[in-house]
């Protein structure tokens, strides 16, 4: 019989300070070095002095720019996620508790905008509603009516983060509403109360919680939001913190520090925000929302059943329809100048040579492989860390786990283009990683943390600890139970949050966009710069290609794999 | 096999889930742990098959010393051949019935025949003969039963283990199953634990039943005594009995017996246990010995004057709730076969005084 005495202090704790090792290197040091580089005066670049400390850069947040994105970011946010939680909410209820026709329909309308990553919808609303050269415009002015969409402009922005946020919100409150217990209201109904009552006192205040979860994500996605500011608002000079830092950044001469120093401040203000948001959810659980699986009940919308459809048709239009008519319009047109509403129906002015140009173009099939590797890296090497991250915080009684699931979920509060300025900081010394596609894995990894390792954890926790235990009792050790029992009960799940990590690092730009070298360009970061570049027509094609791989990937994730996430 | 407990601890922080427990388990004994949720019944459990790592004291299985805390020894939960039966059954869903029952085998690493033949037996034991071939995940939940029970007898294990296994069958079934289960025990000559909170399964399965409170042993006993003789109230609770008051001891007859009265209502009454005059003690009355009629018998007895406030009709029985005049709730179950008593009725209820516990605690 075998017997293995206790096992030793220090052979029990390796795992976790190994695991804590690699958060730390995650997650810790690149917001240290962020924060060391908001209170000096030399960016931490290799070769250059260490500077000496200073509160300066604060200082130079309160004036000029800087203050004015301050204020844009809290104006944007503020708005865009009122319109966002409009459409969501409205949609969500549309598709979850009535008998609108073609409820498959709505339910896509609610999900389809998120395949159109936000640079991809900056970039088309662009192309839709500049001031003159906007098809709208153009189409506007054929009728006789004076320029009236101009997207370059605070509404625009609003209108544009509003419409392609939408999605978080119904995802997180079409899911609370169709798992709500519908005696609930029927009893209200019972008990005396009308409709428009029932809707608001008892089915909306019930998804209270999912309803303050989805307004602070959504507020925090947008504030830290980079492509739509910086596509829709740069031309007329506005800018949000994001955009801002990017401006710090890239425009000569640079202001590093000050950069690190707004990172710093919008890092604050979104931690600030998850933290509340964390609160909010933990305090106000509602218990009537359960997992139980309801058959809800659908309202009957009568003579309001058409319209309501028709609300959900036109959001899919300006969301996702409008806005690839708009990319198709622009790639296939040879003359990039159209004069009027005729010119974009001529049939002599299209011809497939840009696509074809952009197709053949060694850049972007360089780019698209940078890519795939990228997120291939990032989701074999991540979900490989998620996995045993998962296993230690749910499968060990080891202390010091709490720890490792807190720190997991850090990221999900530091936004994209910060954690870019924080790797960047942090690497900028070693050649060997920094400058090679290394970098962009490990900022990925670092960035996608807290849906990874959620991801992996859900499908850990459904495997009920007995199913192992019961293993064990019938004579296999632990990593046989693993792999026997386990592993092929949660293969899916793995699977499916990997895939999940590929298509989200494939759609990244903002966390590259500081770590990009000329060798190492993603296919966002391509579109982006030829975009800076000024040419639209490979920008359109671009992101054709792009958004029709991204659809291809993400069907085949929630077809196949069964990925269902409220980033997906 | 013989099982031997000494001295174990189990601390969850700062709460003790089981305090210097010892027992000792003959072979072929099946013993039931008995108590509310949070007793410790299934952390001591757990403890024996090595899913729980106990602080301090000792675990011996045959001549096996699989726990020792004071020497360093914790048999792995794979090397103790200790089998168990879930709550939940675990068995897993990505696996056939077959599979299923073979894993034990596999991982003692038998050959293939003998594998084939030993899960066949062990599906014949448990009538599951035919269901090999079947995806665990298209059973019931008493075929799933079956199938851990034949999981864990196909490895032959030293002793078994079964965590509330029959609480999440329905009602007839759980009934059908828990003799079927006591008649493989015995005929296996296997020793088992059985943990479970039902009273009931545990008069009808049990050799000898520990009832646990707080991590210790409130009384441990064979079923029959058990019933009769509860040391606590505490335990008679547990078992049964409806009836539980707090009340002093008055007087002591020089004949036997003592006259008491309640501690919270102007009632007295008599009991044939002795205790000294003036201690406090439990008053415990089981519902069916409390007799109703309708004047107050003749000769010594507690007829106390009572009113029906509701009456439930359970077929072979009437299961009644009175109220003692200017006394507590008393609770009653009447086997003849007479017409249940209307609400508002006026009754004696009578206990006769050798019917009357008297404890301590």
């Amino acid at each position: 019989m075998a017997r293995s005495p206790l096992t030793s202090r220090v052979g029990r704790r390796a795992p976790l300070l190994v695991l804590l090792a690699i958060l730390f290197v995650l997650v810790v040091l690149p917001m240290g070095t962020l924060l060391y580089a908001s209170f000096v005066d030399v960016p931490p670049r290799p070769g250059s002095p260490p500077g000496s400390f200073t509160a300066g850069n604060y200082a130079a947040l309160l004036s000029g720019g800087n203050r004015e994105a301050l204020l844009n970011t809290v104006v944007i946010g503020a708005g865009a996620t009122a319109l966002a939680l409009v459409f969501g909410c409205s949609l969500a209820w549309i598709a979850a508790r009535t008998d609108v026709p073609g409820r498959a329909v709505v339910q896509m309308a609610g999900i389809m905008p998120i395949f159109v990553s936000s640079l991809v919808g900056a970039l088309a609303w662009s192309l839709l509603a500049s001031p003159k050269q906007g098809y709208l415009n153009i189409a506007l002015r054929s009728v006789g009516l004076p320029d009236f969409v101009n997207v370059y402009s605070v509404p625009g922005i609003i209108f544009v983060a509003g419409i392609y946020y939408a999605p978080y919100s119904f995802l997180l409150v079409n899911s609370a509403l169709s798992l709500l217990n519908p005696e609930l209201e029927e009893a209200a109904y019972v008990h005396g109360a009308r409709f428009r009552t029932v809707l608001g006192s008892i089915t909306f205040k019930l998804v209270t919680p999912a309803l303050l979860g989805a307004a602070t994500l959504t507020l925090v996605l947008i504030m830290e939001n980079f492509p739509i500011p910086q596509v829709l608002g740069s031309p007329d000079g506005i800018h949000t913190m994001p955009s801002q830092i990017y401006r710090l950044m890239a425009t000569a001469p640079s202001q590093p520090n000050q950069a690190s120093a707004a990172g710093a401040l919008l890092l604050v203000i979104t931690a600030v925000m998850v933290f509340m948001q964390r609160r909010i959810l933990a305090t106000r659980e509602f218990v009537t929302v359960t997992g139980k699986g309801f058959t809800p009940r659908r309202r009957a919308l009568g003579r309001w059943r058409w319209p309501v459809f028709a609300f959900a048709a036109a959001y899919l239009l300006v969301a996702v329809v409008l806005p690839i008519l708009a990319l198709i319009q622009s790639t296939f047109r040879t003359n990039p100048y159209t004069r009027d509403i005729a010119a974009m129906f001529e049939p002599s002015s299209f011809g497939t040579q840009n696509l074809l140009e952009v197709l053949t173009s060694s850049d972007l099939q360089a780019s698209l492989l940078n890519s795939v590797m990228v997120g291939s890296g990032a989701a074999v090497f991540g979900g490989l860390l998620y996995l045993v991250l998962g296993y230690y915080v749910h499968r060990t009684k080891e202390p010091g786990r709490r720890y490792l699931a807190y720190i997991a979920m850090w990221p999900a509060a530091v936004p994209a283009l910060v954690i870019g300025l924080g790797y960047l900081w942090t690497w900028t010394r070693f050649p060997l990683i920094y400058g090679t596609l290394a970098i962009l894995v490990l900022a990925f990894i670092g960035h996608l943390l807290p849906q990874g390792f959620q991801g992996i954890s859900s499908s850990l926790i459904q495997v009920h600890a007995d199913l192992e235990e019961s293993a064990q009792v019938c004579g296999a050790g632990r990593i046989r139970t693993i792999w026997e029992v386990l592993v092929p009960l949660i293969r899916t799940g793995v699977i499916s949050t990997m895939l999940l990590i590929f298509i989200l690092s494939m759609r990244e730009l903002s966390v590259a966009i500081f770590l990009f070298t000329s060798r190492t360009e993603v296919l966002s970061i391509s579109i982006y710069n030829e975009w800076e570049g000024g040419r639209l027509p490979p920008v359109a094609a671009m992101s054709l290609v792009y958004i029709a791989f991204l659809f291809v990937l993400t069907f085949v994730a929630r077809k196949f794999f069964g990925v269902r996430n409220q980033g997906l | 096999m013989e099982i031997s407990v000494r001295n174990l601890t189990v601390r969850f922080g700062d709460n003790v889930a089981v305090d210097n427990l010892s027992i000792d388990i003959a072979d072929g004994e099946m013993l039931v742990l008995l108590g509310p949720s949070g007793c410790g019944k299934t952390t001591t459990m757990r403890c024996l098959v090595g899913l729980q790592t106990a602080d301090t004291g000792e675990i011996t299985i045959g001549d096996d010393v699989v726990f020792d805390s004071a020497r360093g020894i914790n048999v792995p939960t794979n090397a103790r051949n200790v089998g168990m039966v879930f709550q939940s059954y675990a068995i897993w869903p990505h696996m056939t019935v077959n599979q299923n029952v073979a894993f034990p085998l596999r991982m003692q690493k038998r050959g293939k025949a003998e594998i084939r033949e030993r899960v066949q037996e062990a599906l014949e034991l448990v009538g599951l003969q035919g269901y090999g071939a079947r995806g665990a995940s298209n059973l019931s939940g008493g075929q799933m039963q079956r199938v851990a029970l034949a999981r864990s007898l196909v490895m032959r294990p030293r002793m078994l283990l079964l965590d509330e296994p029959l609480s999440n069958l329905d009602a007839k079934l759980r009934e059908k199953l828990r003799y079927e289960l006591r008649e493989l025990q015995q005929s296996l000559g296997m020793t088992a634990i059985y943990v479970t909170h039902d009273q009931s399964e545990a008069l009808a399965l049990a050799d000898r039943i520990a009832v646990m409170r707080d991590g210790v042993i409130e009384q441990l006993a064979a079923p029959v005594q058990l019933y009769r003789q509860p040391r606590t109230s505490f335990v008679a609770d547990f078992l049964g009995v409806d009836n539980i008051f707090p009340a002093e001891v008055t007087a002591e007859d020089p004949a036997g017996g003592t006259a008491l009265r309640l501690r919270d209502f102007p009632v007295e009454m008599s009991s044939a246990a002795a205790m000294p005059a003036g201690s406090p003690a439990f008053v415990c009355i089981r519902p069916e010995h409390v007799r109703l009629s309708a004047a107050p018998g003749p000769g010594p007895g507690n007829c106390l004057p009572a009113t029906v406030v509701s009456s439930s009709f359970l077929g072979d029985r009437t299961r009644y709730h009175l109220r003692v005049q200017r006394g507590p709730s008393l609770y009653a179950t009447v086997s003849e076969e007479l017409d249940p008593l209307p609400p508002g009725n006026d009754v004696f209820a009578c206990v006769p005084p050798d019917r009357v516990q008297l404890l301590a605690d």
